[in-house]
């Protein structure tokens, strides 16, 4: 049985970006501007108005802040149990993707509550949650950013990200826990959707094409993280050469 | 138009642009470490040239 670890090394990695990453960014960019004329024609909700269009980019942003942080908890079981270079390459690159996503999501959940809680931040559950998890990922940013490319730095950061994923299911279900401002699911529930239809495609596919870009910007990333790493390799073994170098005309010398 | 459309156009010019730095900088990234690794593959094979020819 092939072992699935043998696939996933940097060299097959970039093989494999190349010939995905071009495919992958026009399916993503045709999601995209369907998702947006979507986003646009669709009718406006009989309470909320026209506010009811940024929904279709607040969700996918907090959807993707949360399968953000899941892949990076996926990776940093890669880094500790596996010590693998390719699941440390995928945490870091994660980290600053999410965070953007995270502070999309807030940004427009922000403009979206002034209009329709009459203010734009209140302390409730789901939004502090989510509040917590963009810090978590300044967080994650920082350690690394301070750590260098250590495998001290690579372990820290895989730790600190299995601790924060206690936040996952606190945003998850914090609106079922707590009585919040926030509504709850209206999407993924056991009953279905409570969304109308013309209203729930044009969201499914802004999510689809928000994972597509996420997807995009992650591969396209990581494969930077992994042409950082040689372009040190190489700096490394230019300075070794000119040191040794240095020291064999330094012996010659009568 | 709604009275509310500030708010709609403000959060998608906001995301807007978000998405766009972060996907610029990945990419300008990319060809940086590419330009470097070029010039380090190019630096590391002439001196291997003048090398042999001492």
């Amino acid at each position: 049985m092939p072992n699935f670890l043998d696939y996933a090394n940097p060299t097959r990695f970039l093989n494999f970006a190349r010939v995905t990453l071009p495919w992958l960014s026009v399916l993503t960019i045709i999601l995209l501007i369907v998702g947006f004329y979507g986003a646009i024609t669709a009718p406006a909700d009989y309470q909320q108005g026209e506010t009811v269009r940024i929904m279709y980019i607040h969700v996918p942003a907090a959807w993707l802040a949360l399968f953000s942080y899941v892949v990076m908890t996926s990776a940093s079981l890669g880094v500790l149990v596996w010590k693998h270079p390719l699941a440390d390459a995928a945490q870091k690159t994660a980290a600053p993707l999410g965070a953007a996503f995270s502070f999309i999501c807030l940004i427009t959940g922000s403009l979206w509550g002034k209009p329709m809680w009459g203010a734009f931040w209140v302390w409730d559950a789901r939004l502090t949650s989510m509040l917590v998890l963009f810090l978590l990922y300044l967080g994650l940013i920082a350690i690394r950013q301070t750590m260098d490319d250590t495998p001290r730095g690579a372990r820290i950061a895989s730790i600190m990200t299995l601790v924060g994923a206690i936040d996952i299911p606190i945003i998850k279900y914090s609106v079922d826990w707590w009585n919040t401002l926030h509504q709850p699911a209206s999407v993924f529930r056991a009953d279905g959707p409570t969304i109308s239809g013309s209203m729930l495609w044009p969201l499914l596919i802004m999510a689809l094409a928000a994972t597509l870009l996420f997807l995009t910007l992650h591969f396209m990333a990581i494969r930077n993280e992994i042409l950082r790493r040689r372009l040190l390799r190489l700096s490394q073994q230019a300075l070794q050469e000119t040191s040794l170098e240095k020291d064999s005309v330094l012996e010659a010398t009568p | 138009m709604s009275e509310h459309m500030g708010f709609v156009v403000l959060a998608y010019t906001i995301t807007i642009v978000t998405i766009s730095v972060m996907a610029a900088r990945i990419i300008l990234d990319y060809r940086r470490l590419c330009f470097e690794l070029e010039k380090r593959t190019f630096n590391a094979s002439s001196n291997a040239e003048d090398k042999r020819r001492d």
